[in-house]
């Protein structure tokens, strides 16, 4: 039983080998590309030499082909033969492509291949290059191209530039090249690692190149305006072989403008300069501390940027916490997608006073592209206790040390918001009327007093003020009297207008009746002091001389020494009761 | 400019307004708008009340505007013209030296002119009117007490009322002649303030003599004499040459 088993399997395998079987199979060597790729299509037939058509590209570009190969083997006594031919596609636009079925007629029958479908995605692996046409028409078979990842970016926006060779010569050596000069940017070499040829030829408008991306470097522009960047030279020594010593070949790539846009102004308060994609995180590493212990702030910014540009922010900390320069820490990457990665600013600070604080917060902001607007970052703030430090107080029983009030910064007084007492302008009350009428008026009201006071005396009828006042002229009227009778040589005439004199003047000076003149009353309204008792017994003298020539006549002529005493007298009088 | 137009528009919109507006009220609105950063409509506000009247206090506030506005020269120019009204005001003398240390030209003041800053300083006090008021009371003292005196029979009082007459008499006489020197020194209007970025100062009232020296914006001049459109200038230091007038505000 298992000996027929075998045999049958034995003749069944022989019959199909005899039967030499006819095979038609279209194959890719890849069935997912990105648009510019390149794919292989190969189609084959086995054991049969009929001819058959190119199947339906169904919308793939042919770059190249068809390349026909036959081949042929033999074994065990068995032939073999194939003929293929080789297509290569790509594809122009991303999207969902499907080769149709290749047939062929084979003895009556017709028999097809299966259709293959074909992935394009956008993610161009390679980034088309607009500038390789133009290059590949000044020399078709060696060309260097600049090309940049954007045409328009705002000032400090980085932009990727790349400088690639195109090369149709089969041995290429760079001799020596020259790196454009780069004006008005702050530029950052892309490590590109092994530099060398692309694996896979790029085909320029049907040609395939041999391509090579000499540097990469990321590039800030520092100002706005039309940026050109100058091209690249480089000398190459083409086709060296043992046998030749090669020929050398100048290559001058593009020059490219880069348009740069000026910040929206006016940048806010605590732009950072930075320009990208930003995150910033504040970490303090405590929140309560002790007396002249280290804490450290971190200040992590993190992102898309121009890090490497970006200055330690101004951080105002309370001025009992002592700031030190802060460490930078970088952890910055330059990759083909341009500058990324973090930076981070560690800021030591020791408290120097006991108690709570807060270290206020910190705002910043950097300007993002993409929305084209400043976006705001913020930190903080971050509170801390300050605990007494070791020992504390008690190890330091003496004062502090002081220290002179610290002078910050230097500001106008403020406004005096004060009631601003405005008056008219060129108005002053020095030499107005009301200036003169003001000095004015009290004197007027003076001598407006003095001329009341007078007529009141006078309507009152003081008769003793106004007997006072007109002693003095009485007196004297009366002795011009006695001075004529003296030159006339008249006795009683003189004598009795000397008596009438001094009477009339003692009695109106001193308010008295003629009654009471006498020497004790004269003395007791006199008597201030020894000059008031002398006035009245000179006064009583010269009365009583009077008297006696009066009623007894001894004397012939009237006498000069007693008129002269009279008016003495009444001078002395006079000026006792002045005082 | 951005400022500016607005400060105009502002203007504009004051000036439509100040028949209704008490001054009581844009002085507080200006104040708080000064105390909220927002300087332009405070400076609106306080121009608005110079159609009012003038104080030291006004202009003082004026001047602290235009600092922060950072135009120094018409800062300088306000605090001179406060500084005119009151001499003593110390806060005064303080942002004045701050603006005088901010404009471009430090001109050395003679020797003798500090001492009389000083005395004017003491005399001036904060009030214009302050010597003349000083010299109508004493002058109406003396004479009150020169009418007491008419009245008063005892002798002993009498000679006291009399010392106090004649040192209130030395008093009037002293207040009348200082409220006059303050009264020269407010309608003085020889002080001015260089308002345009640079002036060439000539040694004769033309433009081809001899430039002597260059002052520029915020400086303080005195003006002696006109010549045409030329006037001749002193500067505190003493030098003295000749300018075009329309380069110089007033005091």
């Amino acid at each position: 039983m298992r000996t027929l088993w075998s045999f049958l399997l034995l003749i069944a395998l022989t019959g199909t080998t005899v039967g030499q079987e006819i095979g038609f199979t279209a194959s890719v060597d890849r069935n997912a590309i990105a648009a510019g790729e390149q794919l292989r299509l190969t189609i084959q037939l086995t054991n049969t030499r009929e001819r058959f058509s190119a199947p339906d590209m169904g919308g793939l570009v042919v770059v190249a082909g068809p390349f026909e190969s036959s081949n042929f083997s033999y074994v065990n006594g068995r032939m073999t033969s194939s003929v293929s031919r080789t297509w290569t596609l790509t594809a122009p636009q991303p999207g969902k492509y499907t080769i149709g079925p290749a047939q062929v007629k084979v003895g009556g029958g017709i028999i097809a291949t299966d259709p293959i479908t074909i992935e394009v995605s956008k993610g161009a692996a390679r980034p088309s290059d607009p500038y390789a046409n133009q290059g590949q028409k000044s020399d078709a078979n060696l060309f260097a191209t600049i090309t940049l990842s954007k045409n328009k970016v705002y000032v400090g926006e980085q932009v990727v530039a790349t400088y690639t060779l195109y090369s149709r010569y089969n041995n290429l050596e760079l001799s020596k090249y020259e790196l454009p000069k780069m004006t008005g940017f702050w530029a950052e070499e892309i490590d590109l690692g092994e530099n060398g040829w692309e694996d896979r030829p790029r085909t320029i408008n049907g040609i395939p190149y041999n391509v090579a991306v000499l540097k990469k470097q990321v590039l800030f522009p520092q100002k706005s305006g039309k940026l050109r960047i100058e091209p690249l030279e480089l000398t190459c020594t083409v086709n060296r072989s043992f046998f030749n010593r090669g020929s050398e070949v100048g290559v001058k790539s593009n020059t490219i403008d880069l348009q740069v846009i000026d910040l929206p102004q006016p940048a806010p308060i605590g732009f950072t300069g930075a320009v990208g994609e930003l995150q910033l995180t504040g970490t303090i590493d405590r929140q309560q501390v002790k007396l002249n212990e280290a804490f450290q702030i971190d200040l992590r910014f993190a992102g898309k940027s121009n890090l490497k540009l970006l200055e330690a922010p101004a951080f105002d900390v309370p001025t009992d916490l002592e700031r030190y320069d802060p460490k930078t820490v970088d952890k910055i990457s330059v990759t083909g997608t341009g500058m990324s990665g973090t930076r981070e600013f560690q800021y030591l600070l020791i408290p120097r006073n006991e108690g709570l604080f807060e270290v206020p917060a910190l705002e910043l902001s950097y300007f993002d592209p993409a929305t084209g607007r400043y976006e705001v970052l913020r930190a903080g703030p971050f509170p801390l206790e300050v605990l007494p430090g070791e020992g504390g107080r008690t190890a330091r029983p003496e004062r502090p040390a002081q220290t002179d009030v610290q002078v910050l910064g230097e500001d106008i007084r403020f406004i005096h918001t004060g009631d601003l007492d405005l008056r008219p302008a060129g108005e002053h009350l020095f030499g107005s009327a009301w200036y003169w009428a003001g000095l004015g008026t009290p004197a007027l009201a003076f001598v407006a007093l003095l001329g009341w006071r007078r007529r009141t005396e006078a309507q009152r009828g003081d008769a003793v003020l106004m007997r006072r006042k007109q002693a003095d002229r009485v007196a004297k009227r009366t002795l011009q009297d006695a001075a004529k009778a003296m030159e006339a040589g008249a006795s009683g005439p003189f004598h009795d207008a000397v008596s009438k004199a001094l009477r009339g003047y003692v009695g109106d000076a001193l308010g008295l009746g003629l009654a009471e003149l006498t020497l004790d009353r004269m003395r007791a309204e006199l008597d201030r002091g020894p000059e008031g008792s002398a006035i009245a017994e000179e006064v009583t003298r010269i009365l009583g001389v009077c008297d006696m020539a009066r009623f007894a006549p001894s004397q012939e002529r009237p006498d000069p020494a007693l008129y002269q005493a009279a008016l003495e007298v009444i001078g002395r009088m006079e000026r006792t009761l002045r005082v | 400019m951005r400022t500016l137009s607005t400060l105009l528009l502002s203007l504009v919109m004051v000036m439509t307004s100040t028949a209704s507006v008490p001054p009581d009220s844009l002085n507080a609105a200006a104040a708080k708008a000064y105390l909220a950063g927002d300087h332009a409509t405070a400076l609106v506000h306080y121009t608005a009340l110079l159609e009012f009247g003038i104080s030291s206090d006004l202009y003082y506030n004026i001047g602290n505007c235009h600092y922060k506005l950072g135009d120094i020269a018409l800062a300088t120019l306000h605090y001179e013209r406060a500084l005119k009204l009151a001499p003593g005001d110390e806060d005064l003398r303080a942002n004045l030296e701050l603006a005088r240390a901010r404009s471009k030209d430090r001109v050395n003041e003679l020797p003798g002119s500090s001492l009389l800053a000083q005395w004017n300083r003491l005399a001036g006090g904060r009030d214009p009117d302050h010597w003349a008021r000083i010299s109508l009371w004493s002058v109406s003292v003396m004479f009150v007490l020169l009418a007491i005196t008419l009245f008063l029979r005892a002798t002993k009082l009498r000679r006291w009322v009399r010392i106090m007459t004649a040192l209130s008499a030395l008093l009037a006489v002293g207040a009348f002649a200082m409220a006059s020197a303050r009264h020269a020194a407010i309608t003085d209007n020889t002080g001015a303030i260089v308002m345009v970025p640079k002036v060439d100062v000539r040694s004769e009232p033309n433009g081809t003599s001899t430039v002597l020296f260059v002052i520029h914006k915020g400086t303080k001049v005195q003006v002696l004499e006109h010549s045409g459109a030329w006037v001749e200038i002193k500067l505190a230091n003493g030098t003295v040459g000749w300018m075009q007038e329309e380069g110089l505000t007033r005091i």
